[in-house]
């Protein structure tokens, strides 16, 4: 078994507008979602990650607002996964919650800690 | 982490307490700080939504929200500067002095805001959905048949003016504007209206619309200012409309006419509840509209079927009806109830003295009753021709669909 981190990438929440239904709503799947990966031993470790962010660009002292400097994607959250390879962790991120949003997710194979 | 569904939310958790908070912070911090609120109260619910999809929802969602939007709000005026320098001269930051009773009242004072005399009804609601009930400009826009542009410029022109009107940073006290809660009680049956008879598509905005007006309304019933008889029969006259829910729509969703209606998936149960409304809504001398609005459809609900129903009282309580309101839309249900209970002349009295284009939307039920009046009268060329007539008003296919049918049965009647 093999650790895999799930980014979610989208538009912010507070641009889209939502309407405080269409927030429950949308929380309500994302529940759905986590508390299969939870019941199901899949879940190791994830967060939201809140709006305000900093860049550093090429050294210490050029530091910038936000996340890029020009695309209005950001990173809105991550979650850690544990299965068996590359394969399976593209399923479970087949029912991430948002796609109809426009927001996709990047999959990535954790570094294991030791060799082997 | 827990597993399971151990700790689901309450169904409009987020709509409802967005309103109450906002309330309870414009209250606190002044309606020159509404906007900034607003996106507190936002940012809130997003911080809700991505903290318990992973984790577990607090044992006080209420407060938990409360106290993220207070904080975060803080943090946008302290960072603003507006606060130290403007605010708080006047009021403290951690004002200690919020008595319960002021905050338990904070919903219905921003209601009473919204419901300023100097604007229109439509604008009186549309702010109240916004602010109190969460609803978003696309809902907004849809419920009340307006596009996406015209109702957030009308929004916004509101409560442009509301700024220059309202001197006080406050929201007002409830014994200042208490000439507002007719306002109010009108506005909250305009929603309602609007839920109950819109010709939109959207099922499920159209029952939010009508659960939310019964909430606000109940409201109004749960305040000592406006726990009053008057308020008592909106909510009994909303609770008699509502209960009729179930039986309103067939599976294809098409409308289904009080004479078609199956009675028996009428919400019994909510018929109790209005029954125990309107009794108390009884103690008074004085019969307001609502009342007597309330009593015909308690007199609907109250009956076994169609056939047995009494239009005699119907028709003698919208004639009393029509003497203290000039509705065109009154006076043609006057109109109908004479028809059913047979006083044909009273019937021809009536509709003489409305004027089809003064209906609007309901343009087609003029031409129905006509059509009505022709049959009592044995005339059936003129009772299709005014069938006709109707159709070609109708606002929308599902009315169009029932009037064919009508038109259809008259014809092969005479076949």
């Amino acid at each position: 078994m093999k650790n895999f981190m799930l980014i979610f990438i989208g538009e912010d929440y507070a641009d889209l507008n939502f309407s405080p239904e269409e927030m429950q709503r949308r929380m309500n799947s994302w529940k759905e979602w986590t508390e299969e990966l939870v019941n199901s031993g899949i879940f190791v470790d994830g967060q939201g990650l809140l709006k305000n962010a900093k860049t550093l660009k090429s050294g210490p002292e050029d530091v910038h607002d936000g996340p890029y400097l020009d695309i209005k994607e950001t990173v809105g959250g991550y979650y850690v996964v544990k299965v068996e390879d590359m394969d399976a962790a593209v399923e479970v991120a087949k029912n991430f919650p948002d796609f109809d949003l426009g927001s996709s997710v990047e999959v990535r194979e954790c570094m294991p800690d030791e060799a082997g | 982490m827990k597993q399971g569904n151990t700790n689901e939310i309450v169904e409009h958790l987020f709509r409802h307490e967005s309103g109450h908070i906002i309330s309870r912070l414009s209250a606190r911090y002044g309606m020159v700080h509404l906007s900034e609120i607003e996106d507190a109260v936002s940012e809130a619910l997003i911080r809700a939504l991505k903290t318990w999809s992973i984790k577990d929802v607090p044992e006080s969602p209420a407060a938990w929200l409360y106290s993220v939007a207070s904080r975060i709000l803080i943090d946008v005026l302290r960072r603003k500067q507006l606060y130290f320098e403007k605010v708080s001269p006047q009021y403290k930051l951690n004002n200690q002095t919020e008595s319960k009773s002021e905050d338990e009242y904070a919903t219905i004072k921003l209601m009473l805001w919204c419901a300023h005399p100097d604007l229109n009804s439509k604008d009186q609601l549309g702010l109240m959905l916004q602010l109190v009930s969460g609803f978003s400009i696309k809902e907004i826009s849809s419920a009340l048949l307006m596009s996406n542009e015209s109702t957030k410029k009308r929004l916004q022109r509101a409560r442009a003016k509301l700024k220059k009107l309202e001197s006080q940073l406050l929201l007002p006290n409830i014994s200042d504007v208490e000439d507002r809660f007719p306002i109010l009680r009108s506005a909250i049956y305009l929603g309602f209206n609007e839920g109950y008879y819109s010709v939109s598509h959207n099922n499920i905005l159209r029952e939010d619309l009508i659960f939310e007006s019964l909430r606000l309304a109940h409201l109004l019933c749960s305040t000592p200012h406006s726990d009053r008889p008057i308020s008592q029969a909106l909510m009994g006259l909303m609770l008699y409309h509502t209960s009729r829910i179930p039986a309103r729509r067939s599976m294809d969703n098409t409308l289904i006419l009080l004479e078609d209606q199956d009675r028996s998936l009428w919400d019994r149960k909510m018929i109790m509840i209005a029954n125990e409304y309107m009794e108390k809504a009884m103690t008074s001398n004085y019969y307001t509209p609502y009342h007597i609005e309330a009593i015909i459809a308690g007199i609907h609900t109250q009956t076994k079927d169609y056939e047995s129903t009494n239009w005699k009282t119907i028709a003698a309580l919208y004639g009393r009806l029509t003497e203290v309101q000039n509705s065109p839309i009154i006076k043609l249900n006057y109109c109908f109830a004479l028809l059913k209970s047979l006083q044909i002349h009273k019937a021809i009295e009536v509709i003489a003295h409305i004027t089809p284009d003064s209906l609007g939307i309901h343009k087609y039920l003029y031409y129905a009753v006509c059509s009505n009046l022709e049959k009592e009268r044995d005339n059936v060329d003129q009772q299709k021709l005014m069938l006709w007539k109707a159709v070609d008003s109708a606002p929308n296919d599902a009315t169009r669909k029932i009037l064919k049918e009508r038109l259809l049965r008259i014809e092969s009647v005479k076949n």
